[in-house]
């Protein structure tokens, strides 16, 4: 196994941001992060590759992240305050809060499909594999979910496609 | 709101350096067993052992809990690569066969003119039979195979004739006898004394056991006796470790093609006995990504339930279909195969069927790999990538679930169910009653055939296995249904050709099974499950209960993925305050968590 370090460098942003997007709370999303890679050091399996590897720490950052809601056993309220130091206190004219917290507001279900397809990348059939849901169940979500917010995707979509992530 | 916004505003966010440094003080975690509730009342003392086909899952009943490992091959560090156009088929014009270039050989004949000519789709002339002077119409191998190659050759008909070295007589093997040949040997074939009028040889090679070329070619003679030759398959895939599943462009009508995934060695090839027959394949997730054959019709009643068993049989994928000309069935063939994915990515190969079908083939496996054999439903996706299938029932609305409740023309639903039924029984299946079936028309869902769409829970014990994804809480360690997997692991599709479509995520079978104490489980069990669910979710009332296995855990060892299912109480119930039913299969939004109460049954 990597160091962990190494592994942290690779991985450890884009499962923060994925947890918070999940989380909508910086700690919380530091803990299913450290929560991720504790499991990572305990049962980890033996990885064919680096997407193997990076797609096996989704799943569990976003099984962690969505465990870690149902613990609290409350409704997540998304505070905009709170959403604007994850981002680091916008400017009065940024409409990032607003934006993150119209992410965020949405089911769980909506909101991973659409970090994961639009951020990071992912393909719906990659991200069925992921989620253990099936690719249907995907299109839905990501239809569903741009429903809900209005995303104006189809004149952006192949700029986004060559979009690249950590 | 753009994509844009959404990409540009999370760039933004950040973790702390506190968080790494937290996390790069991670030491010596010690691997983390399945889990077992701690409320456990009472702890059943039998252990069930499981198999699960085509690689075996070992499932052991651990008071009331069963633990199901799922054992995955070894890592076999030969995968395939991307594919190089080196490594790949020629395509030659319209009307000439593929040329293979990697690990391919090709056949000549002396043809009519007096010259050497390769055998080709077109039909050659062949030299004039000279029954006095040779033993039979000559064929010659080409020099360039390897000389570690194998290559046998047999005849449908006539016979096969072959001097092993030239200082020997010539040995005559008739049709359906194999011979085995040098490379640059010629050899003979023969007509009999029997209706030889057309054949059919057969040539293949292997290296090490693996196929790795084939070719099948057709002799006819012209009412004057004059036979000509012609070549109606090749089958050819690079067999190096770093090889990938090397085809692309057009194959020709008349070429079969069936690919074969060595489930040991994550190496592809083709493999002739896949012609005409039909093998269901999908991936496993438990087995990392790797294609499964569920079933096939050759094994039907014995579904592969053992690693020997999978090893046995080859992988396939391809599509059944009809032959326009014969109204026979016939494997599809390809026509179209694409390579998807960009430089970052897994390559992703997209094989388009000529019936349209797609499926597709994740090229190195390094991680989980996906297919369809469904084409775009709809053109609603906006993303650029083809929709596939239908959504799992959670993710259609009321209108959409009570859209798909009619009989379809070809057959009714229980004449569909009973259809499927008889296959699942024939494998060994065993099935829970609370099944879904859609009826899916092609006027509600383009590119879709008509069909009954069903979809099962295996049954363990005689209770139903919910795959899916119930979690320990962290604070009070009870356990969740929180969220849908689609939970059914056999779906079927019925069609007026009949079953049309059949995959299954696992197929568990009993070994050694002493059962469950789940008979003292009490009533009071169930009460005091049901009043900690109606604290959690407030005014519910409880329409149905039902004894389910659930998986509460998996774990990854170094060879196993193992899964730990859980006797456990489901409860569908109705809100009372909008008298929306909730089934045990059904999952509410993050925000809104339907709880069903875990409770131990014995």
């Amino acid at each position: 196994m990597k160091e962990l370090s190494e592994t942290y460098d690779r991985y450890g942003v884009m499962l923060y941001r994925l947890c918070v997007v999940i989380l909508a709370n910086k700690e919380d999303a530091e803990d299913a992060v450290h929560e991720t890679f504790l499991k990572y050091m305990g049962k980890a399996p033996a990885f064919e590759s680096d997407e193997h590897e990076k797609a096996w720490l989704i799943r569990v950052a976003s099984n962690t992240a969505k465990d870690s809601i149902r613990s609290r056993k409350i409704r997540t309220a998304v505070d905009i305050d709170e959403i604007s130091e994850l981002i680091g206190g916008p400017s009065p004219e940024d409409s990032s809060p607003e934006i993150l917290s119209r992410v965020m507001n949405l089911p769980v279900k909506y909101r991973v499909a659409i970090h994961l397809h639009y951020f990071e990348g992912y393909k719906i059939e990659e991200i069925a594999a992921m989620q253990n849901i099936s690719a249907g169940s995907v299109t839905m979500r990501l239809k569903r979910g741009r429903e809900k917010l209005r995303l104006e995707l189809e004149d952006e979509y192949e700029d986004i496609r060559l979009h690249q992530h950590c | 709101m753009k994509i844009s916004d959404y990409i540009s505003t999370v760039e933004k966010i950040r973790p702390d350096d506190t968080l790494r440094n937290r996390i790069c003080s991670i030491r010596n975690i010690a691997v983390v067993e399945p889990i077992v509730p701690s409320q456990r009342k009472k702890r059943a003392s039998s252990h069930l052992l499981w198999v699960i086909p085509a690689a075996a899952i070992l499932m052991v009943l651990f008071g009331g809990a069963l633990i199901a490992r799922v054992l995955m091959p070894a890592a076999t560090g030969n995968l395939p690569g991307s594919t190089s156009p080196s490594d790949s088929f020629a395509t030659g014009s319209e009307t000439t066969i593929l040329t293979p270039v990697v690990h391919a050989f090709s056949i000549s004949v002396y043809a009519a003119d007096g010259t050497m000519a390769p055998v080709t789709k077109e039909a050659v002339s062949l030299v004039s039979y000279q029954n006095d002077t040779l033993p039979g119409i000559p064929f010659t191998m080409d020099s360039s195979i390897y000389t570690d190659s194998i290559i046998t050759v047999e005849a449908d008909k006539g016979a096969i004739v072959y001097a092993p070295a030239s200082d020997k007589d010539f040995v005559t093997y008739s049709a359906g006898t194999i011979c085995t040949i040098k490379a640059g040997d010629t050899f003979y074939w023969s007509p009999d004394s029997t209706d030889s009028s057309a054949a059919a040889i057969t040539i293949t090679e292997k290296r090490s056991d693996v196929f790795c070329s084939y070719i099948r070619m057709s002799l006819s003679s012209d009412p004057g006796g004059e036979y000509s030759a012609k070549i109606e398959t090749v089958l050819s895939a690079p067999i190096e470790s770093s090889g990938t599943l090397s085809v692309s462009g057009k194959i020709q009508d008349g070429v079969y093609l069936n690919a074969a995934i060595d489930p040991v060695s994550a190496g592809y090839y083709f493999n002739p006995d896949a012609v005409g027959k039909r093998y269901i394949t999908h991936l496993e997730p438990w087995n990392d990504g790797k294609f499964v054959s569920a079933f096939s019709e050759e094994l039907e009643g014995a579904a592969i339930r053992t690693q020997q068993e999978q090893d046995a049989v080859l992988h396939f994928v391809e599509v059944k279909g009809t032959d326009n000309a014969t109204g026979k069935p016939i494997t599809f063939w390809v026509n179209d195969i694409t390579e998807l994915g960009n430089e970052n990515r897994t390559a992703y190969y997209k094989y388009r069927y000529d019936n349209g079908v797609d499926i597709l083939i994740k090229g190195n496996f390094s991680h989980q790999a996906s297919f369809s054999t469904k084409t775009e439903r709809t053109a609603e996706s906006a993303t650029g990538y083809p929709m596939y299938y239908l959504p799992t029932l959670d993710d259609l609305t009321q209108e959409e679930k009570d859209s798909l409740q009619q009989e379809l023309p070809f057959a009714s639903r229980a004449q569909a169910l009973a259809a499927v039924m008889q296959k699942l029984d024939k494998l060994g299946i065993s099935v829970s009653p609370d099944f879904w079936c859609y009826a899916v028309s092609s006027e509600q869902f383009p590119d879709n055939a008509d069909c009954y769409y069903f979809g099962f829970r295996q049954e363990l014990n005689g209770l139903p296995v919910y795959r899916n994804d119930w979690v320990k809480e962290q604070q009070d360690k009870e356990y969740t249904l929180a969220k849908g997997s689609g939970g059914h692991d056999v779906c079927v599709e019925y069609s007026e050709d009949g079953i049309i479509d059949f995959r299954i995520s696992h197929i568990y079978l009993a070994e050694n099974s002493s059962g469950c104490e789940i008979s003292e489980c009490t009533i009071p069990d169930i009460i005091s499950a049901y009043d900690k669910f109606v604290e959690l979710n407030g005014n519910y009332t409880v329409t149905e209960v039902k004894l389910a296995y659930v998986e509460t855990s998996y774990a990854f060892t170094e060879t196993d993925y193992v899964v730990t299912l859980e006797p456990c109480w489901a409860f569908k119930v109705r809100n009372n305050d909008t008298g929306e039913e909730i089934d045990y299969s059904e999952y509410g939004e993050s925000t809104e968590w339907y709880y069903v109460p875990y409770s131990l049954a014995g």
